[in-house]
């Protein structure tokens, strides 16, 4: 098909394509419009490839400028695969082109592997290894060696004649345009008798789309030789990438045994000789060697010369080598290596020096600055030189002329491991271990130079290109990678798939058939009990499950114990019984025999069991499709060794720079392998699998959370903490349903045809659209996560949130989205005048403050009258104003030590002082600096640092309108109420949920909402809010005057500054009942006030005009002839029918509280007041620190509404008109109209 | 109940008829009074479904109906494919260690062996020229419990006594044994197997890819019926051999699945050569009734039999083949019963809710004969049952007969007569002919007739 995808064309190969690959497509080509990296997650099955190559090279057809796609998988096979669909794709797209002049656009794509893999020399291919292979091919074709051949043609020297063909071509001898896999390529160079190798490293600089391994990109060694000369507008894809750091790690890592040592002596031994050799024979060899060594390093063959045009010439050279920064790379080799004898004989003393390392009896642990200082100590080994020796090395060698590379291993790791210590400070330890700890009585000391910063051997690949592509099946937790990686992707997103049927059947298993907690915690793995009821699930679920099941156990050493002691239990017997039994061990040979005989014993209905390791080669690379993975348990969480040397150095460097805690990391890096393995048994939509997850610990949020969203989503409540026989018989009905037919067409349900999706894409706002969209919907939430910086990105700019989504049609061209909460929208053209577009916006944001801080006094007396724990007169808020001219006043909450309001000076004071104060201050533009935005805080004047992070501000000034648009709406349905039922809105909501009759519709309606929740999260940096304001050392309200606190009050609540001189929360019950009404308070009146103002505003701007524009008269209004416009135009709320409005009111309170109070939003365990889990659409609970920071600020906000709304009634009976009015006159004319001229007057008619 | 046994003890002077009514009267109760019936077998509260608000409700029966609706229409769809009329079927019952769990109460062994019975005589029913034989597989081993024959009580007989359990099953064993069995059987039969399998796995003693490919080179069609989960070797098994697998989620589906194997398959393409089938119709023993004779094989000492015209040897029953020359023996109502494989009563069109509303009668174009408790109403013109809306308005009081009354109402195509689901079920599953069209006026019948005659003609190669 082919279809627009905003505005770019895009040929997909498939007549239907799923709306997750719409989805992913999408957010990849904003990555790609956006010139940065991004991070995305699909589960396997669902084509991810193939969406991925058709995007990419869709975007190379329509932008030119676009440079390679640069495809790294892990795998040969999954090379293969990769050009195969990429084949297809193009096959297909030739269709499109077959009428145009020039046909289809040609491009050329290829994989590239090793020789191993390529060459077809009869000899050199039968070589086994890679390494041979590599000497072998070396040795035939290595410069020297073909330039003797030529020289003397009858000594009969061997040369290879494909490599010669390739060379005696010249320009010639190359590719035609087309996909070539690596089978093509040894077609094509047995065709032409060129070497496939050699012809594909040619190409790779002209090709369009190259494949190859991971390795290519990211090991420093390889990366110079191949990658070094890719453009920067390259698009590079890391597949399956949930691994890319210790893919990274281990590339960066050496380890040195004494083994190698010795090799590496032989090694210096035999350079020795050839240098005599060579010495003798040859000497100018060695001396041009040296006078080029002089010159500095640019000037030899090894580093490249400094060709780059343009300004990224530092960042290619990165890439080039990374291991050596580049202020290195313009200096020249040290003077003391620069002569070969000299090299070598340092080479000597420092594998000397290694060797009394080697020699110890206990772990030492160094970091590389106090290794180089002991060197520097022992056998006088400067650091720099040290750097140099990979180099200097490679130099020697090519020099003396030495083609058989793989016999100079040793020396080759000892030189790599001198050059990364020399060059790296930090993010590396060096760690010596005498023994293996898992066997302590057998010496093995090893020298591990370990890299612990995963962001290093990326670093470059992020620098160079412009946009780097991580995706995986499995990356959940998504936030996490950017951090370990250290970069900032430019878009992060996690799909769902789409099922027609539920065939993803996880679960968690905690408990055995006795009913005891099952885990493989440390002080619980050897108990005997804990090992039967492992054995007893396995051999029932053997009887339950047909043809194959995959046990995955956490290490080695715990599947041999555990299969031992079963064997003695007997449990294996019965196991056999059901199923064969197969098991992984560290041999590659014996693995693989296995799973032969796994797979044909699946094929033949015996039916088998395999038992392997998570992090091992088969959890890792092998796919346990269909039939032969019908179940899979995963036995107990797989951690890492944790007593691990370098991996403890690891957690402490990754604590200490990115701030990543310990637990986090490991509970992050298990759950991912878990997910690594349970996600083996599904491949395809059509396939099926149950996942076990059995151990008490997956029980737990904080690792059931980082599962992946496509996992959790098939994670149902009932199919959690879940006991043997429960398990069973959830097996026994799953696998009963899933071996029903079911309707293939029926996948049509989850796949968009063309028409549909351009249809998605020009905006016609159908009914099939919509329901599209719907189903688009429903794959997006899962965790669409979003870096902070995203949001600049996503409420701001031509890209933003519209109102109406996909539909919204032609937003006015004045609305650009440089300013907060601009969804596109404005039928009513108001703000088509840039000068009144400004003023409205003002007015608006200003609205939304006063609304956010009004609405709580209303609801506050009646909730507290009805609750009993106060006694007012009469406690609905339109009546509240008038008591304070009651005998003994008004106190506040019934607690006269509160707010004892009989004095109205007092209240008048309040008042005044609060709204005058602010907002005098901010017209008179005191506050914010002279260059930043009147409106929103700045440097000047920043008490919270809301403005310390630009984006995170920016997110903010949404939110606030977003708040405050919802507060002028809720503040006027309050108003309307409370004129129709005579009522306060608590008294309405209370009779609303006593009568059930009525309650049904809304209830309905609320656990739709639920089961529609978006459950989109938002995640965040780590702050350090719960430091802050909980416990004891939160700010107190007197602040370091404060005395002691009340002992009751200990800091774990948001909002306790440890004030509570009434000792209204001495009592724990009576506290808890006043958290929750104060916050419900709050939040309230956060969404009120504003109805107050705005009329009234908008009549003295003359931009609407209302008859009276006082608040308190608004709600009179409705009942005249032609009803209450909203601002005046009728476009926007007509309120005319006072059934219309009260529905309003209604559905927002009775929503909204009933869902609260049901208990509905939260999970159980979590605090019912805040937003959790199940329902929390704008993210807030993500991050526990933010979290709980946004619960104090929710507070005071609160806090202070509560105050202000009294102010405004007071205010109202006292002036007889509207805040703004006051505030205007006070404003106009400070003198004459402030708090005591209005008063004096007044107060005397009153009679006070 | 104390009366009743007191007329008892006064004696035999009881009248009948008395007692009768009492029995009458005991059904009527029975079918009254909801707290006596039989709630093991239904399992009713497994039905109700909840929605999205969480209120349950009873599962849509109409959504029900259609579904088995479509089940018959796919039948009579397939109306002009050739199907194997002359069936030879063995059917495996797996009787291995899982047979033993106790998942369908009270075990599955139990409950295969009721659907078994259920079946071998639904099959004859169905297909009276067919044979049937037994295998059960038990131990590893695949036993013969009877050989193709076409008595139904015989099998179910052998049945009743081999219902031990244990051991594993051998699906490879099983197929060996049948397809030797089939091996032999004239071409013109249908060769078959059926197996009931409980287990998750088999046990067999070589590669049973081979014997899947000499069952498909016998032409056998091997079908699977399971109890479990889905094998991925008998998916593999009936694919290639042209035959169905699936799986029972309940007793009820499992009953359900195996009785779709009653009806004859098609024929798979190619194999069999349309031959003369030679077949012997005996007559009824002509000496005087009550003179006793050897009959049959095990030379039973019986009264009448039936003489071979062939051989004028005995046998006791129809359809069976000749012990002596081997000739099949049928009867002429056999061929009868699976005439109507070939020429299946048309499928019946829904009828709208909404089409309904203007109809009185039963559709038909002839002047009905109704009963006058349902004149002036719509009707089932099969069982009277008034239809559609006023039997809903009548019951709406009622939950359960407006949920009753609201299942679906379909029409012959032919001769445009109204009839309930239960009675169009009836029709097609067991009538096979469509009383309407049965009673039509000659002149609509003949051209009725006529029609079908041409639709025969226009498919000669049924049969």
């Amino acid at each position: 098909m082919r279809f627009q995808l905003e505005g770019l064309t895009v040929y997909f190969p498939y007549q239907f394509i799923y709306p997750e690959q719409y989805q992913y497509m999408l957010e990849l080509k904003h990555a790609l419009d956006a010139k940065g990296h991004c991070l995305l997650e699909m589960p396997t099955g669902t084509g991810k490839t193939i969406t991925l190559l058709s995007l990419i090279t869709s975007y190379q057809l329509a932008h030119p400028e676009t440079g390679k796609l640069i495809y790294c998988t892990r795998t040969v096979p999954e090379m293969e695969k990769v050009l195969a669909e990429l084949k297809e794709l193009m096959e297909y797209r030739q269709r499109y082109f077959q009428d145009t002049a020039g046909g289809a656009p040609k491009i050329l794509a290829l994989g590239l592997s090793s020789r191993k893999n390529l060459c077809i020399h009869p000899m050199v291919s039968e070589e086994g290894t890679r390494e041979s292979v590599d000497a072998r091919c070396m040795k035939l074709t290595a410069p020297w060696v073909r330039e003797r051949a030529g020289k003397e043609p009858d000594h009969d020297i061997e040369t290879c004649a494909f490599y010669e063909g390739l060379e005696g071509a010249g320009p010639e001898g190359r590719l035609d345009a087309g996909v070539y896999t690596l089978h093509d390529l040894r077609v094509w160079g047995r065709k032409h008798q060129w070497c496939p190798y050699f012809l594909a490293r040619r190409m790779i600089a002209y090709a369009n789309v190259v494949v190859y391994n991971y390795q290519y990109m990211l090991d420093p060694k390889v990366s110079q030789m191949v990658s070094r000369e890719f453009e920067r507008e390259c698009v590079v894809v890391f597949d399956e990438a949930h691994n890319i750091d210790n893919v990274c790690i281990e590339a960066l890592s050496v380890n040195i045994r004494s083994q190698t040592l010795d090799a590496a002596t032989r090694n210096i031994g035999s350079l020795k000789r050839e240098i005599e050799r060579v010495k003798r024979t040859d000497e100018g060899r060695l001396r041009q060697e040296y006078q080029r060594l002089v010159q500095g390093l640019q000037a030899q063959g090894v580093l490249q010369e400094d060709s780059w045009a343009g300004g990224d010439g530092d960042a290619q050279q990165w890439l080039a080598n990374p291991a050596l920064p580049e202020d290195i790379v313009r200096e020249a080799v040290p003077g003391n290596i620069r002569r070969a004898e000299h090299f070598v004989a340092f080479l000597q003393r420092f594998v000397a020096y290694l060797r009394t390392r080697l020699a110890v009896d206990q772990v030492v642990s160094d970091t590389p600055t106090s290794f180089l200082a002991s060197l520097q100590q022992a056998v006088a080994i400067e650091g720099k030189t040290l750097r140099f020796c990979y180099d200097r090395l490679a130099s020697l060698m090519k020099t003396l002329e030495i083609t058989a590379s793989d016999d100079f291993h040793g020396v080759h790791l000892v030189a790599d491991f001198a050059t990364l210590v020399g060059t790296y400070s930090r993010g590396f330890a060096i760690i010596t271990e005498p023994y293996d700890d898992r066997l302590p009585s057998v010496p093995d000391p090893i020298i591990q130079l370990s890299c612990l910063d995963a962001s290093l051997a990326v670093r470059p690949v992020f620098a160079k290109y412009q946009t780097v592509v991580i995706t995986s099946g499995t990356l959940s937790p998504i936030d996490l990678y950017p951090r370990i990686l250290n970069f900032s992707p430019v878009c992060i997103a996690s799909l769902n798939m789409t099922l027609t049927r539920d065939c993803l059947c996880p679960v968690v298993l905690t408990r055995g058939g006795d009913q005891l907690p099952v885990s493989t915690k440390f002080d619980m793995r050897s108990d005997p009990q804990v090992i039967r009821n492992y054995g007893r699930m396995l051999v029932d679920l053997a009887a339950t499950v047909p043809d194959g099941v995959v046990a995955f156990f956490v290490s080695y050493s715990y599947m041999d114990q555990i299969v031992s002691r079963w064997n003695d239990m007997g449990i294996l017997q019965e196991l056999m019984a059901h199923k064969l039994v197969f098991i992984e061990t560290q041999d590659v040979v014996e693995t693989t025999l296995a799973l032969d005989n796994f797979r044909r014993a699946c094929d033949c209905g015996r039916g088998a069991v395999f038992f392997s390791v998570a992090r091992g080669k088969v959890a890792e690379g092998i796919d346990f499709d269909r039939h032969y993975g019908r179940c899979v348990v995963m036995f107990g969480v797989p951690y890492q060794y944790t007593l691990s040397r370098i991996l403890r150095a690891r957690l402490e460097y990754l604590r200490e720079t990115f701030q990543i805690k310990e637990n986090d990391y490991l509970a992050f890096d298990a759950v991912r392998q878990a997910a690594q393995c349970v996600g083996r048994v599904i491949r395809s939509k059509a396939d099926y699998g149950l996942m076990v997850l059995a151990d008490k610990r997956y029980q737990r949020h904080d690792k059931r959370d980082k599962l992946p969203a496509w996992i959790t989503q098939h994670l149902k409540d009932s199919h959690l903490n879940l006991s043997t026989d429960m398990l069973l018989c959830i097996a026994r009905d799953f696998m009963r349903s899933m071996a029903q037919p079911y309707d293939r067409a029926a996948v049509g349900r989850s796949l968009l045809s063309e028409a549909a999706v351009n249809a998605l894409d020009t905006a016609a706002p159908s009914a099939e659209a919509a329901a599209l969209t719907r189903s688009i919907a429903a794959v997006r939430p899962g965790r669409t996560s979003r870096q902070v910086t995203r949001a600049s990105a996503e409420f701001y700019g031509p890209d933003r949130v519209k109102f109406l989504g996909p539909f919204s049609g032609n937003t006015p061209s004045y609305l650009k989205g440089e300013y907060p909460g601009d969804y596109g929208w404005d039928t009513a053209g108001l703000s088509a005048d840039p000068e009144t577009f400004s003023r409205y916006r003002e007015l608006e944001v200003i609205h939304a403050r006063w609304a956010m801080l009004g609405a709580l006094g209303c609801v506050t007396p009646e909730l507290l009258q009805n609750s009993g724990s106060a006694s007012f007169g009469e406690a609905v808020w339109f009546k509240a104003g008038a008591q304070i001219f009651q005998d003994g006043g008004l106190d506040y909450l019934g607690n006269p030590s509160l707010v004892h309001a009989q004095s109205i000076v007092a209240v008048l004071l309040s008042q005044i002082v609060l709204m005058g104060l602010i907002e005098g201050y901010r017209v008179s533009g005191g506050p914010a600096g002279e260059v930043s935005d009147p409106l929103y805080p700045g440097e000047a004047f920043d008490p919270l640092g809301l403005a310390d992070d630009p984006d995170t501000f920016a997110e903010l000034k949404v939110k606030e309108l977003k708040n405050g648009r919802l507060a002028m709406v809720s503040m006027l349905g309050f108003f309307i109420q409370a004129i129709v039922t005579g009522d306060g809105p608590i008294k309405n909501l209370d009779d609303h949920l006593a009568s059930p009759s009525t309650t049904n519709f809304w209830a309905a309606l609320t656990q739709r909402l639920a089961a529609v929740k978006p459950s989109g999260r938002a995640t965040r940096q780590v702050t350090r809010a719960s430091v802050e304001w909980y416990g004891p050392n939160r700010p107190q309200f007197l602040g370091p005057f404060s005395g002691s606190t009340p002992s009751y009050l200990k800091g774990e609540y948001p909002g306790d500054y440890g004030w509570d001189t009434a000792g209204l929360s001495a009592d724990p019950e009576t506290f808890a009942r006043y958290r929750e009404l104060e916050v419900i308070h709050a939040r309230w009146a956060m969404l009120g006030a504003l109805g107050c103002v705005t009329p009234e505003l908008l009549q003295n701007q003359g931009v609407a005009n209302f008859g009276e524009a006082v608040w308190f008269k608004a709600g009179a209004q409705i009942f005249q002839d032609g009803g209450l416009d909203y601002l005046g135009n009728p476009s926007l709320i007509h309120a005319q029918s006072i059934v219309a409005v009260l529905l309003t009111q209604l559905t927002l309170m009775g929503l909204i509280e009933g869902y609260r109070v049901n208990g509905g939003p939260a999970g159980e365990d979590l605090d019912s007041l805040y937003p959790g889990e199940a329902f929390d659409p704008l993210g807030l609970a993500d991050d526990p620190d933010t979290f709980s920071e946004l619960k104090v600020k929710e507070l005071k906000n609160g806090r202070l509404a509560m105050v202000s709304m009294l102010g405004f009634f007071v205010q109202g009976i006292v002036t007889r008109k509207g805040p703004i009015e006051n505030l205007t006159d006070h404003l106009s004319s400070p003198d004459s109209t402030n708090f005591w001229a209005i008063y004096a007057p007044k107060s005397a008619g009153i009679g006070y | 109940m104390a009366g009743r046994a007191a007329t008892l003890a006064e004696g035999r002077g009881m009248d009948l008829d008395e007692e009768d009514e009492e029995l009458r009267a005991d059904e009527e109760a029975r079918g009254q009074t909801a707290f006596e019936r039989e709630y093991e077998d239904d399992h009713s509260w497994e039905e109700l479904e909840e929605d999205e608000f969480g209120n349950l409700r009873a599962p849509d029966q109409a959504e029900e109906q259609r579904a088995r609706r479509r089940r018959l229409m796919s039948a009579a769809a397939s109306a002009r494919i050739r199907r194997g009329m002359v069936r030879y079927v063995e059917v495996v019952l797996d009787l291995s260690r899982a047979a033993a769990l106790a998942d369908m109460r009270p075990l599955r062994a139990a409950v295969m062996s009721g659907v078994l019975q259920q079946f071998v005589r639904t099959f004859f029913d169905e297909n009276p020229l067919s044979q049937l034989g037994l295998v059960i597989l038990r131990n590893g081993v695949a036993e013969r419990l009877t050989e193709l024959s076409s008595s139904p009580e015989a099998h179910i007989a052998k049945l009743r006594q081999n219902l031990d359990t244990g051991g594993d099953a051998s699906l490879q064993n099983a197929l060996d044994l049948c397809v030797d069995a089939l091996k032999s059987i004239p071409p013109y039969g249908h060769r078959e197997v059926l197996i009931m399998l409980a287990a998750l796995s088999t046990c067999d003693p070589g590669d049973i890819n081979a014997s899947i490919k000499a069952a498909k080179r016998q032409r056998v069609r091997v079908s699977v019926v399971g109890l479990a989960a889905e094998v991925y070797v008998c998916r593999r098994m009936t694919e290639q051999t042209g035959g169905t697998y699936t799986v029972a989620t309940g007793e009820g589906h499992l009953q359900e699945l195996m009785l779709s194997h009653a009806v004859p398959p098609p024929a798979a393409p190619g194999t069999s050569s349309v031959s003369l089938v030679r077949m012997g119709f005996p007559c009824k023993n002509p000496e005087a009734p009550g003179a006793a004779a050897f009959c049959g094989e095990a030379c039973l000492l019986r009264p009448g039999g039936y003489t071979c015209p062939k051989c004028k040897a005995r046998v006791a029953e129809l359809p069976s083949l000749c012990h002596v020359c081997g000739l099949s023996l049928v009867a002429s109502p056999h061929l009868a019963r699976s005439y109507h494989h070939l020429f299946p009563v048309p499928a019946f069109a829904e009828v709208p809710a909404a089409e309904l509303l203007g109809v009185t009668g039963c559709g038909g174009n002839q002047p009905d004969f109704a009963p006058a408790f349902v004149t002036g109403r719509t009707y089932c013109y099969g069982c009277y049952t008034p239809l559609g809306q006023q039997a809903g308005g009548a019951g709406r009081s009622r939950g359960a007969a407006s949920l009753a009354a609201a299942g679906i109402v379909s029409r012959c195509p032919d001769c445009r007569h109204l009839y309930c689901f239960e009675c169009d079920s009836y029709i097609h599953e067991h009538l096979h002919t469509c009383p309407g069209c049965e009673c039509l006026p000659p002149h609509l019948a003949t051209a009725t007739a006529a029609a079908a005659a041409a639709a025969a003609a226009a498919a000669p190669a049924v049969g």
